[in-house]
């Protein structure tokens, strides 16, 4: 009897290799993807990089300020740099940074009425409620913790310890916490690329960090405590960070995401990417750096002149 | 027919070659105070001489995880256990988030943190499950 046509078990072969094909078709189609992805996190961070340098340049020799005189809520260095990432009309329509809420600096926009913090109007419909795109990192989740303020991708490095120069949660007996190039241990202070003696190579200017998922507040750089990142800990370092309070932590640490919320303001550097972070250093270049990182190496990069110079590679 | 079925071994190798770690381990455990499960905490890890934490975990109920992808070298550690105080729930959830307090206070001795005496030694291919029984 002659049959044409194919038999079952045929077909199921065929079947079963396309399967396979496909099985080592998409991871690396997805490589590709993340690949394209990092390079456009890592060309965010070039730009910021330069942002921080000609912020510099045109005002009288100092980095922007971590965040304003009186601290957490009336803008951060984000709102600075602006102009210099091409958002020159968000900057323009910003309004009290670096007042408070008994005092209104009219800077950069005359005040409306008020007070306004990071989180009220206006700043929320003109500025804070919106998501830059140099400011986001493709490789990760987008999330918006809090109305329409999203999270984004990356943190000044405010040093060894917490962003307000706080010791972190495990740290032994004696441990000092030293400013990075970014110092929210002393707001008012103006820090110069010459205050650096460490050397700018070998400091970390801005980190990136990642989103926060839910109301979680990692990645919230409107609001002072987590604008900044800590080189306490290695990249991706399962050791948590230590959010305001339980209710802004969104625990996952099978995600890449531990935290705690018993306060403290400590924010580690953490990435989608496979392996490790990028980090734009003093002179603001970028590199890649390994979660294998010695955790002492990491540490030193982070302080600004603790006369400790990290060694990374 | 049996020819087929060599698809099978070779597919195997393909699925193994993609998984496999940087030789960093899993480590997890269970931690008393005073007899009960200590209810919220961070555990640290860290390497002998070394000032910064190579990894480490938050302590829920007693119980910890450090996860494989960011877990830990096989090595001697010192280990550092924190139970900061709690901050009340309700009272900072009612506005938005503003001014950092102090850092946490800490409610365990000295002895289990800041001038820790705890070790543990983290192998590879082994269990590495540490339990601690704070007093």
């Amino acid at each position: 009897m002659k049959r044409n046509g194919f038999t079952l078990i045929e077909l199921l072969v065929v079947i079963a290799i396309i399967a396979v094909l496909i099985g080592l078709l998409v991871p690396a189609v997805q490589k590709v993807r993340e690949a394209a992805n990092r390079m456009s996190c890592t060309n965010n961070l070039k730009q910021l990089g330069i942002a921080m340098h000609s912020y510099h340049d045109a005002n009288n020799s100092a980095l922007p300020a971590m965040m304003g005189p009186s601290g957490c809520c009336w803008g951060t260095w984000t709102i600075l740099i602006m102009p210099y990432i091409e958002q020159e009309q968000a900057y323009r329509l910003y309004q009290n940074w670096g007042g408070n809420d008994g005092f209104n600096s009219n800077f950069p926009a005359q005040s409306t009425g008020g007070f306004p913090r990071y989180g009220s109007a206006p700043n929320t419909t003109n500025v804070t409620g919106r998501r830059y795109k140099v400011l986001t990192c493709p490789s990760d989740q987008v999330n918006t913790p809090i109305g329409a303020m999203p999270n984004h991708n990356y943190a000044v490095c405010g040093g060894t310890g917490g962003t307000s120069r706080s010791v972190p949660t495990g740290a032994p007996a004696g441990f000092v916490p030293q400013a990075g190039m970014f110092d929210g241990g002393s707001l008012t202070r103006k820090i110069k690329l010459t205050d650096v003696t460490d050397g700018l190579t070998n400091t970390i200017m801005v980190g990136e960090v990642a989103q926060g998922q839910g109301t979680d507040l990692r990645g919230f750089i409107w609001w002072g405590d987590a604008s900044a990142m800590s080189t306490f800990a290695t990249p991706n370092t399962s050791t948590p960070d230590q959010i305001y309070t339980p209710g802004y932590c969104n625990n996952l640490p099978a995600k890449g995401l531990p935290c705690t919320g018993t306060g403290g303001g400590v924010y580690f550097s953490r990435s989608r990417h496979s392996g490790g972070v990028n980090a734009a250093m003093g002179d603001a270049s970028v590199r890649f750096i390994s979660n294998g990182i010695s955790p002492t190496a990491w540490l030193n990069a982070g302080g600004a002149a603790d006369g400790q110079v990290g060694t990374l590679n | 027919m049996p020819q087929y079925y060599m698809i099978l071994p070779v597919a195997a190798v393909f699925l193994a070659a993609g998984c496999g770690g940087d030789g960093r381990s899993k480590v997890h455990g269970f931690v008393k105070h005073q007899g009960k499960p200590l209810k919220a905490g961070v555990i640290s890890f860290i390497e002998e001489g070394a000032i910064a934490p190579s990894g480490g975990s938050a302590i829920i109920d007693g119980r910890y995880e450090v996860p494989a992808e960011a877990g830990l070298k096989p090595g001697k550690y010192a280990v550092a256990i924190s139970a900061p105080e709690n901050k009340s729930k309700a009272a900072a959830e009612q506005a938005m988030p503003g001014m950092s307090g102090p850092p946490p206070k800490e409610t365990l001795p000295a002895k289990y943190n800041s001038k820790t005496e705890l070790r543990a030694e983290v192998k590879a291919g082994a269990k590495n499950e540490f339990d601690f029984d704070l007093q």
